[in-house]
């Protein structure tokens, strides 16, 4: 009994070391198969499909907006975009865009997605009254309509580089204005339309007839709110779901370590917002220290336990403009020396939710900047707290995990004086005007430089504390192909279209 | 002469515990005839109540006590604790405490039948309602129904009698059945028992403290002190002629209602032993004014006249 | 019937009183809903818009008056986050809790009688023993750790159930196979407690001279367990199930997420979370009627356990 016990022992043990993979697992040899349920764990409810209440525009819910809508463009490798619905969307001088469609379109009861059903798509999304995240950005557009049945012209009020991104969200999920599905749920163009809803439970979605392009390989997909973190990824090892959408460190790193399929891409970045318009952060000066102080380094092996990059600047490793911001040093002498200047003793209260990443990296923080003299308190809230406080700018410094920088032509208009989304009131008019001047510049290598500039500005004023890029992302259990290589993107751009199952 | 109903043959009981052990029987020899009435007669910690439960065969609590020597009922042995179901049952002390305050009474009296033989709802009750009728309860069909909560001290009592009858018992135990009642109803609860022994020819064992209640009522009486039966002989011989010193301490003891002016109560002087010791010789002897120095060993019981045993060297009138 | 009207007004005092306090928190809680909901890129216009909408600006008492207005017509309003109405809400998801809560009670319940009754009647034998170490184990893991305990065992290690997620009642195998662990993890953690309080409550009743009495008549082990010995020990046992169905909700919001259950108590927690208000008043509501009404409960069982409750009631 002993000596069988060994032996197996043994082997084991052998297997182990002779079996462990060398490169990245990459699922199912051989050419997709057709057919099958594919289940996909997200961390949130998904209650409405409406893309004004902006449920399905997070980044793990992108995956849902994805099979119902496709939208008219998806972020692509390198920060490119990949026209979906959308043929082309061209303009000579960035303020005037001419939208091409493709040709043949309909929604998944039939009837026709043409260039006015998108203009009439954009122009409910623009109401004030609706709810959308994407109703300011809308804004910026001044006129619209249909030319012909696949051709749309959009005048904005100022030139923006940026405009065609705004169309891999909510704006470019174009849904239908004029009918809705039996069950009242709306209409969208993408590979997959709605079969039924279990509400707080799932949802089920099935290839749509009318689809036009590529049909997915799969016949249905199941997406499950599986709320919890660690429940979720264990619903994954015990083959209940497919995939599962992973987004802290440990659980990356456990992914991995077991062999899985994991698709992640740096989309979410930590930083902290500083209250420029009030004592201590008012002081340029202080604010350096604090940003001299932080060893960004460190945080990114303590707090991320390793798993993705230290932030430069508001321009991200992956952005297609990125160019190399040259942020301050971790410098604690320097920091001494500034605040030395300073001659007052700064103390102030960190503002962040209840995370438990939050708050390691608040603690850490504290730390480091407690090593040069600063005295930082922490002011845990809970989440609808938090939210109020930074939007009505009631703070000295807070937490802000965000990825908005994904899309860097939009997020560079937030450090312009007075913008929606200055939370800390950032008052420098020549950073606005330069990323007025980017956005409107024609010839690409100009912006680069100029939004290089804006950036660098950014970082040597330090309104806003860069820390890290945090992975996020999907597991898949090994029978499932089609799982995207993200590490080159800064947005979770999965088509579940694409995706199949070799059950 | 036929077998007697009862018979302790030489009972040891011991109980064993964490702190030590307590030695609460020695060598305890008793015997009770079919339909014989025998009083057990001793003092808070005599041991009486032990012995009537160790005929009775349960104990209170986990601990299960060690036992020497046999008990015998019907010629059966059953110290080791067989069932003794039908033969014994017990009256018990409290009445208040002895019945479960959440059960009715009809279903409490008929406890003592067995499942198998109780027969259909109609048969029971109709059992039940003779039984309470017996005692003497008033309107013992409607009482079926009660709660223990509802009637005297003395109506629970009765009740306490009936279910010992239900199973008709041929010895019944009554341990100090009237020490929790009043004065007027301890008579009455007394007469009754004695009248449904007659009835049913049962034998009875009547375990109390006072010997005065016992006089007309019981055959024999036993004494017992500190685990040893003393004493035991004929009532009136016993209460008349006492040859033991320790009983005639007891009657001296025991106060008499008396319209004139008494002398105060005597006392014993001393205490009990300590139980946690076995007890050689007479326990008695530290507090007996009569005490030899043989009594440092077990006397033996020598006769004295028919029927009446003692256990005593000293013991007056007794040919050594 | 005097008590039964004396009861049903305390109780609808009790309610009102509540109402009041809940329609105060949006003054009390910090956290704007337009914000929570929105998100922190919505404009002013689109914040003003939809607080507007929503009459949150009203005093307390305004709201009340409006709530109770479309209460008493079945309309509890809507909800902020998904816009659905809340009576909605609550109606797919309240059948949901109560399964689960009762399922629980009742699998505590079938663990703890005849392990306390075994326990009670040899102290220190071996289920004694092996139940006690179990119950101090149980006591003192959190809900969570045990329901991911379950989990990786069960879901994980032999692959019989799924781990988390749920199916309507309409696939009752499918159902049923969900049902199992959040009922395992709710049932064991209240066994642990009950199993403890029933147990010493037995071993005393066993003390006592009734039960030597029964005992000295014949009665069998089990029958003088069921039939005699449990009743008196039952109130403390009753009253904590009582306690576990009344603060239902809340009990069950650790079961629920762990394991994507879509129940009340999942509902209140992101309420609460989002500021969903009128969620949040349907909730509170409901769970102080639940309360009300097990409270209520409790009492007549205690008047079936014990004859003498009843009487002292009447008198």
């Amino acid at each position: 009994m002993l000596r069988r016990l060994a032996a197996s022992a043994l082997a084991a043990v052998t297997l182990t070391a002779c079996g462990a993979p060398a490169a990245a697992p990459s699922g199912p040899s051989g050419p997709p198969v057709p057919g099958g349920t594919i289940t996909i764990g997200i961390n949130s409810e998904v209650s409405t499909l409406d893309p004004a209440a902006n449920e399905i525009a997070a980044q793990a819910t992108l995956v849902v907006a994805h099979a119902l809508y496709e939208p008219l463009f998806t972020d692509g490798p390198g920060g490119a975009l990949e026209p979906r619905l959308a043929e082309s969307l061209t303009s000579e001088d960035l303020r005037t865009w001419t939208l091409s469609l493709r040709p043949g379109l309909t929604f998944s009861d039939g009837s026709p997605l043409d260039a006015q059903a998108v203009v009439d798509h954009v122009a409910r999304l623009r109401d004030p009254e609706s709810q959308c995240q994407c109703a300011q950005l809308a804004a910026e557009i001044t006129d619209m309509a249909a030319a012909d049945a696949t051709t749309a012209e959009f005048t904005l009020a100022e030139p923006n580089a940026g405009f065609p991104r705004y169309f891999t969200r909510q704006l470019g999920m174009i849904a239908s204005t004029t009918a809705r599905a039996d069950d009242g749920s709306p209409l969208g163009a993408g590979p997959y339309r709605l079969e039924s809803a279990a509400r707080g439970s799932s949802l089920t979605v099935v290839r749509s007839e009318h689809y036009q392009g590529t049909p997915g390989h799969a016949d249905t997909l199941v997406f499950q709110f599986l709320p919890d973190t660690d429940s979720r990824y264990q619903s994954l090892a015990s083959g209940a779901v497919d995939l599962a959408w992973i987004d802290t460190p440990n659980l990356i790193a456990q992914a991995r370590g077991e062999g899985r399929i994991v698709a992640v891409a740096n989309a979410s970045t930590a930083t902290a917002v500083l209250n420029t318009r009030t004592e201590p952060f008012d002081d340029i000066r202080v604010r350096q220290a604090v940003q001299a102080a932080i060893d960004r380094e460190a945080l990114l092996a303590v707090v991320d336990q390793g798993q993705g990059v230290v932030a430069e600047g508001p321009i991200l490793s992956r952005s297609p403009y990125a160019s190399g911001t040259r942020h301050p040093e971790f410098d604690p002498e320097r920091a001494r020396t500034l605040l030395a200047e300073v001659g007052e003793p700064v103390s102030f209260a960190y503002t962040t939710d209840s995370r438990p990443q939050s708050m390691q990296r608040a603690t850490a923080i504290q730390q480091m900047l407690g090593d040069v003299g600063i005295t930082m308190t922490i002011d845990v809230v809970d989440t609808a707290t938090w939210g109020t406080r930074l939007y009505d700018g009631d703070f000295a410094a807070i937490e802000f995990v965000t990825s908005a920088y994904a899309d860097t032509d939009a997020v560079l208009g937030i450090f312009a004086p007075d913008a929606t989304g200055n939370f800390g009131g950032y008052a420098n008019p020549e950073v606005g005007e330069l990323v007025e001047q980017g956005r409107g510049s024609v010839d690409e290598a100009a912006r680069r430089e100029i939004y290089a500039e804006v950036a660098q500005r950014v970082v040597e004023d330090a309104p806003v504390l860069f820390f890290t890029e945090s992975p996020a992302g999907f597991a898949a259990a090994p029978h499932i192909g089609g799982m995207p290589d993200l590490s080159d993107r800064n947005v979770i751009s999965l088509l579940p279209s694409e995706l199949w199952t070799a059950r | 002469m036929s077998a007697p109903l009862l018979e302790l043959d030489g009972l040891s009981l011991r109980f064993d515990g964490p702190a030590g052990s307590l030695h609460v029987l020695e060598s305890v020899s008793l015997a009770v005839a079919e339909g014989e009435s025998v009083g057990l007669v001793g003092e808070s910690g005599s041991g009486k109540s032990v012995l009537a439960r160790a005929v009775l065969g349960v104990h209170p609590g986990p601990a299960a006590p060690s036992l020497t020597g046999r008990i015998l009922l019907e010629g059966r042995d059953v110290t080791d604790g067989s069932s003794r179901r039908r033969a014994v049952s017990m009256v018990f002390q409290d009445p208040s405490a002895s019945l479960n305050p959440v059960v009715r009474i009809g279903r409490q009296v008929l406890e003592a039948v067995p499942p198998a033989e109780r027969g259909s709802r109609a048969r029971q009750r109709a059992a039940a309602t003779e039984l309470l009728r017996a005692v003497g309860l008033p309107d013992p069909g409607r009482r079926l129904r009660s709660y223990p909560a509802e009637l005297s001290g003395g109506q629970r009592q009765r009740v306490g009698i009936a279910a010992a009858l239900a199973a008709q018992p041929r010895l019944l135990l009554a341990d100090e059945p009237t020490t929790a009642l009043d004065v007027t109803v301890q008579q009455r609860v007394l007469d009754l028992i004695g009248e449904l022994r007659r009835e049913r020819g049962m034998a009875l064992l009547l375990i109390t403290h006072d010997l005065g209640l016992l006089a007309g009522r019981t055959d024999r009486i036993a004494v017992m002190y500190a685990g040893r039966v003393v004493e035991d002989g004929p009532t009136e011989r016993v209460l008349a002629e006492p040859r033991h010193p320790y009983t005639r301490a007891l009657l001296a003891v025991t106060p008499r209602l008396s319209p004139r002016r008494r002398p105060p109560l005597p006392q014993i002087p001393g205490g009990l032993p300590d139980l946690r010791e076995p007890r050689t010789g007479c326990p008695f002897a530290p507090r007996c004014e009569r005490a030899l120095p043989e009594c440092a060993t077990r006397p033996p019981l020598l006769r004295a006249g028919a029927g009446h045993t003692v256990s005593c060297w000293a013991a007056e009138g007794v040919p050594v | 019937m005097r008590t039964l009207l004396t009861r049903a007004v305390r109780a609808l005092a009790v309610i009102a009183l509540l109402g009041m306090l809940t329609m105060a928190l949006p003054l009390l809680l910090t956290g704007d809903p337009a914000v929570a909901v929105l998100g922190v890129e919505a404009t002013p216009e689109q914040l003003a818009a939809f607080t507007a909408a929503l009459n949150l600006d009203a005093s307390p008492p305004e709201r009340f008056a409006h709530w109770l207005g479309g209460a008493v017509r079945g309309d509890l309003g809507t909800s902020l986050v998904t816009g659905a109405p809340v009576t909605a809400e609550i109606g797919e998801r309240l059948p949901v809790t109560l399964e689960l809560l009762l399922c629980g009670q009742l699998l505590a319940l079938a663990i703890t009688v005849p392990v306390a009754m075994r326990s009670a009647w040899r102290p220190g034998g071996v289920v004694d023993r092996i139940s006690t170490v179990l119950a101090y184990l149980l006591l003192s893991t959190p809900a969570f750790v045990l329901g991911l305990a379950l989990i990786l065992v069960l879901a994980v290690g032999l692959a019989v159930l799924p781990a988390t997620g749920w199916a309507a009642p309409d696939d009752p195998v499918e159902h049923l196979r969900h049902l199992v662990l959040p009922v395992l993890t709710m049932g064991l953690t209240e066994a642990a407690v009950l199993v403890r309080v029933l147990r010493a409550d037995l071993i005393a009743t066993l003390r006592t001279p009734y039960i030597l009495a029964a005992r000295s008549r014949g009665l069998s082990p089990w029958r003088l367990l069921w039939t005699r010995a449990l009743r008196p020990s039952s109130f403390s046992t009753v009253t904590l199930v009582g306690l576990g169905l009344g603060l239902a909700f809340g009990g069950s919001v650790l079961v629920e997420t762990i394991f994507a259950v879509p129940g009340m108590g999942r509902l209140a927690a992101s309420a609460i979370e989002a500021r969903d208000f009128p969620v949040i008043e349907a909730v509170v509501l409901l769970s102080g009627v639940t309360v009300v009404l097990v409270g209520t409960l409790v009492d007549l069982v205690y008047g079936v356990i014990d004859p003498r409750a009843r009487h002292a009631a009447a008198h």
